[in-house]
C-alpha cells in the first residue's frame, strides 16, 4: 500500500482540527524521545495497572492538574470525548435505574445541535434523547427556558424528572456558544445531574466547569487541546466521581481473577500511547493559549466581517461571534459549483491548490471553518484565497455577482509583520 | 452490459452488507450444453433437489453443476426445463424444455453472468430490498406464489420473464428435501435486476446527508422538491434563492413538539455598519406590521414574514404557490426599503 500525508505543510482550517494542531516543538520532542516507537510507551513503569496511575513520568499528576485546570476535582483521560460522554451516560443510567428508579426517567435532555456522538451515547446506554428547539435560521440560537419547559414535559408524561441534561458549550454546526450557566441554574434548581460537552472550547478559551455548576465535563484533546488523538478527558466532582470512575467488581467463577483497579465505564485502563504524552508536552502551550482568546476572537470577527463583503456570503449563527467555528452560507461558490465541471468539489480543491484544507470536499452551498490559532497574516491568506476563487470564476463564468471589495489589511500581533 | 466487467464478487458484498444477509447470493446458470467431461468434478455426488442445491450453495458456498439425473425432485425436473411435461399443464416453468445443465454457485463465484440470481432474506430484509427495487421506479413489486413448486415462483418466472419474484417456499423446500427455515423466504431475479439494486445502495449508503453525514433536518422531499421548482436550493434546514433578484430565505419553523408550523420569509440585506442597521430597523418597525417584522443581527437588517401556511395562503407542495407567495414577499420587502431608502 503506498500512503502518503498528500496535505503536509499546508494550512489547516478544518474546524474540528485547528484546535488540535500540536505544537511543533512538541512534535519534535515526541519523535526525538522516541515516544513513537511502541504503541503504549507509557506503560513501562505502571506499577498500578491503569494508565491514570502512572507517576513515571507523572500521569496521575498531570490529570490531576488537568482537573484543576478545567475547575473539577478528579479527571480521568478517554480514548476521545465521545467515550467520556458514554461514560457519564452508563453511569447515570446505572444510578437511574439502580439507585432512583422513582425520581428519574432514563430521559436525557440535550441541546438540539449536539454533536452526533452525545445521541449515540445515549443510545447506547438506553436513554431516551429529547431536545429543546432552537430559534432557526439565521442564528440557531437555543434559550435555557426551553430545557424547563422539556424538563416539565418529561416529568407530566412520566411522572419524573428526565436522569440527565447534556449541553454542548459550543455546538459544532454553527459555532454557537449555548447558556451553559443558566442551565446549570436549572439543573441545580431541579437536582438533575448535568454534563457539559466542551469538546470545542476545553482548551482554547478558558473554561471552568464550577462556573456552569456541572456535574460532568467532558473534553476533546485532539479537537481543543494540541493533541494527538484519539484522546479525552472526564472532569467530575469527587460527589460523582464514586459512582463514574467505580472499579471493577466483577469476580470470573473459575479462576479467581479480579480487576479492582480497572473503571469499567472507561473501558478499564485507557490510552497508554502517544496521543497522552503528546496532550501531555502540549500542556503547558494550552494554559498559556487559553489567556490569548480574546484575541482569538478578534480574528474571528475580523475574518467574518472580510469574508462578507464578497456577495451574499453570510455567515450563519449568533452575533457577535464567540467561537472560532464558523458557518457560512455561500450561494456564490453553489452558483459556480452549477457551471464547474468538478462541481461541488472545486471550492476545496481551490483552497488546496492555495496550500489551504480543510473545506469539506464537495461542499459548495455552505462551508465551515476555522481560523483558530492562525497568524494574522495567515487568516489573510485565507480571506484572499476565497476572493481569488470567487473572483476567477464570477469572471470565467460570467455570473452576476461582486466580488471585488475593497480588503482591509490585517492587523497584527506581537512580533508579527504587517500585511500590505 | 458486458458480464466480463461485473464484478459479481462487490454485488454480493454490497448487497449481503446492505440488508445483513446470513446467506451467499446463488447464481444459476441455465445451460443448453451437457455437461463436459472436465466439469464433472461439479456434479453432487448423489441426486439432489435443486433448491437444496440452491441452499448448500448459499450456506456452505459450494458449486454444482448438474443435470436431470442429478435432480431428486421430480417436479423441478419439469420446472426447469429437464423435461417436458406430458399430462398437465405447468404454469411458469422454463419453456422450451431444452435444458442440459444447471450451474449453481454462490454469485461471487460466478465467471459469467448468471440467468438468475437468488437470494435467502427475511421477511424484514425482503421489506427492505423491496423498498430499494422501487426507488425511483413507478412500478411495485408484486409476487406470485402458490405454495408449491417453489423453483417455479424463485427460478423459472424470473428467468422467463426477466422480472424480479418472491417465494415462500414449498413443502420440498422447507420440509422434504432442503430445510429452509421458517423465517426464510427466497428472491428470485435477474443479474439486471441485482445490478440495479448494488448500485442503487452504493448511491444511498454514499449519500447519507450533508456535512459530517448526518441528516440536518427532516424536511419532507415532496416539500425540497417543490422549493427547488420555485428557484431555491437546500441549505442544511431551511432553502436559499434569488426571487425577483432579491436574496430570500425560507425557514420552515417547529413548534415544541416538533411540527412543522410556520413558514418564514427572510430577507437578509447588509448595511453597512450597526448603527446604520439600528436606524434602519427603527423605521421599518413602525411601518411594518405583523406578520411582517425588521430585526438587528450586527450590520445585517432580516425582514421577515412568519405565518402558517394558512395565513400566507401558500403550498408547500407546490412550486408555484411557492414561487407566487416568495415572489410578492420580495416585491413588498423592495417597496418597503424604497421608502426608507435603502437598496437591497
Amino acid at each position: 500500500m503506498q500512503m502518503r500525508n498528500q496535505y503536509k505543510g499546508q494550512l489547516i482550517i478544518h474546524p474540528i482540527m485547528t484546535g488540535g494542531i500540536v505544537p511543533e516543538e512538541v512534535q519534535k520532542r515526541i519523535l526525538e524521545e522516541g515516544w513513537t516507537k511502541v504503541g503504549y510507551a507509557l506503560c513501562y513503569d505502571c506499577i498500578e495497572g491503569r494508565s491514570g496511575l502512572i507517576t513515571k513520568p507523572p500521569v496521575k499528576e498531570f490529570l490531576q492538574n488537568i482537573a484543576e485546570f478545567f475547575g473539577g476535582d478528579i479527571a480521568e483521560h478517554t480514548f476521545g470525548c465521545r467515550v467520556a460522554q458514554f461514560a457519564v451516560m452508563k453511569a447515570i443510567s446505572d444510578y437511574v435505574e439502580n439507585e432512583r428508579p422513582k425520581d428519574y426517567a432514563k430521559v436525557v435532555v440535550t441541546d438540539p445541535l449536539c454533536h452526533y456522538s452525545t445521541g449515540i451515547a445515549a443510545e447506547m446506554t438506553g436513554f431516551r434523547m429529547t431536545e429543546p428547539p432552537y430559534s432557526g435560521y439565521p442564528e440557531y440560537k437555543v434559550e435555557a427556558k426551553g430545557f424547563a419547559e422539556r424538563i416539565e414535559e418529561i416529568r407530566r408524561e412520566t411522572g419524573k424528572l428526565p436522569g440527565l441534561i447534556v449541553v454542548t458549550h459550543v455546538e459544532p454546526y454553527y459555532g454557537n456558544m449555548n447558556p451553559v450557566e443558566e442551565v446549570g441554574e436549572i439543573a441545580k434548581e431541579y437536582d438533575i445531574p448535568y454534563m457539559v460537552n466542551a469538546a470545542y472550547t476545553a482548551g482554547v478559551m478558558p473554561i471552568n466547569m464550577k462556573d456552569f455548576q456541572a456535574d460532568f465535563l467532558t473534553v476533546s484533546a485532539h479537537k481543543s487541546m494540541a493533541s494527538l488523538g484519539p484522546l479525552g478527558f472526564l472532569v467530575t466532582t469527587y460527589e460523582w466521581a464514586k459512582k463514574l470512575f467505580k472499579k471493577s467488581v466483577i469476580l470470573p467463577e473459575w479462576s479467581g481473577r479480579a480487576f479492582g483497579k480497572k473503571i469499567p465505564n472507561i473501558f478499564g485502563c485507557s490510552v497508554g500511547g502517544i496521543s497522552l504524552i503528546s496532550a501531555m508536552y502540549s500542556f503547558p502551550y494550552v494554559i498559556e493559549r487559553v489567556k490569548k482568546w480574546d484575541e482569538e476572537l478578534k480574528k474571528v470577527r475580523w475574518f467574518i466581517e472580510e469574508m462578507e463583503k464578497l456577495d451574499d456570503l453570510m455567515m450563519i449563527g449568533e452575533r457577535p461571534h464567540r467561537h472560532h467555528l464558523t458557518h457560512f452560507e455561500t450561494p456564490l461558490f453553489w452558483e459556480i459549483s452549477k457551471n464547474h465541471k468538478r462541481r461541488g468539489f472545486f471550492l476545496a480543491e481551490e483552497m488546496i491548490k492555495r496550500n489551504i484544507v480543510g473545506l469539506h470536499k464537495g461542499l459548495s452551498k455552505h462551508v465551515k471553518l476555522s481560523v483558530y490559532g492562525l497568524g494574522w497574516n495567515e487568516v489573510r491568506k485565507v480571506r484572499d484565497a476565497f476572493y481569488e476563487i470567487a473572483e476567477k470564476y464570477v469572471k470565467k463564468f460570467n455570473l452576476e455577482y461582486r466580488v471585488s471589495s475593497p480588503l482591509a489589511e490585517t492587523p497584527t500581533s506581537e512580533g508579527e509583520e504587517a500585511t500590505s | 452490459m458486458s458480464s466480463k466487467k461485473i464484478n459479481w464478487k462487490r454485488i454480493d458484498e454490497t448487497i449481503r452488507a446492505y440488508l445483513g444477509l446470513k446467506y451467499h447470493l446463488v447464481g444459476v446458470k441455465i445451460r443448453k450444453k451437457p455437461i463436459q467431461e472436465e466439469e464433472k468434478h461439479l456434479k453432487p455426488e448423489k441426486p439432489l433437489a435443486y433448491c437444496h442445491m440452491v441452499r448448500i450453495a448459499s450456506l456452505q458456498r459450494k458449486s454444482f453443476l448438474y443435470d436431470k439425473t442429478d435432480e431428486a425432485c421430480p417436479t423441478a425436473e419439469f420446472i426447469l426445463g429437464f423435461r417436458e411435461p406430458k399430462y398437465s399443464k405447468i404454469e411458469h416453468r422454463i419453456e422450451p424444455s431444452d435444458t442440459k445443465s444447471i450451474l449453481i454457485a454462490p454469485l461471487d463465484r460466478m465467471d459469467n453472468e448468471p440467468d438468475v440470481i437468488i437470494a435467502t432474506v427475511t421477511p424484514k430484509q425482503m421489506m427492505d430490498l423491496t423498498t430499494i427495487l422501487q426507488a425511483g421506479k413507478a412500478e411495485l413489486l408484486s409476487a406470485w406464489f402458490r405454495g408449491e413448486a417453489a423453483c417455479a415462483e424463485f427460478t423459472a418466472k424470473p428467468y422467463m420473464e426477466h422480472k424480479p419474484n418472491v417465494s415462500f417456499l414449498c413443502n420440498g423446500a422447507r420440509v422434504v428435501y432442503s430445510d429452509f427455515r421458517d423465517a426464510e423466504i427466497l428472491f428470485g431475479a435477474s443479474a439486471h435486476t441485482y445490478i440495479h439494486i448494488a448500485e442503487t445502495m452504493d448511491r444511498i449508503s454514499k449519500t447519507g446527508g450533508a456535512l459530517c453525514g448526518c441528516r440536518t433536518s427532516d424536511i419532507p422531499m415532496d416539500v425540497i422538491n417543490e422549493f427547488e421548482k420555485a428557484g431555491f436550493s437546500k441549505g442544511t434546514d431551511y432553502f436559499f434563492g434569488k426571487i425577483s433578484g432579491q436574496n430570500l430565505r425560507a425557514y420552515l419553523n417547529k413548534d415544541f413538539q416538533g411540527r412543522l408550523k410556520f413558514v418564514t420569509f427572510h430577507l437578509p440585506v447588509k448595511l453597512t455598519s450597526a448603527e446604520e442597521t439600528e436606524e434602519a430597523a427603527k423605521k421599518l418597525q413602525e411601518i411594518l406590521v405583523r406578520p411582517y417584522s425588521a430585526n438587528k443581527r450586527g450590520y445585517w437588517l432580516d425582514l421577515t414574514l412568519t405565518a402558517t401556511e394558512d395565513e400566507l395562503a401558500i403550498d408547500l407542495r407546490d412550486g408555484k404557490s411557492i414561487k407566487k407567495v416568495t415572489q410578492e414577499f420580495a416585491n413588498k420587502m423592495k417597496h418597503i426599503l424604497d421608502k426608507i431608502g435603502i437598496k437591497a
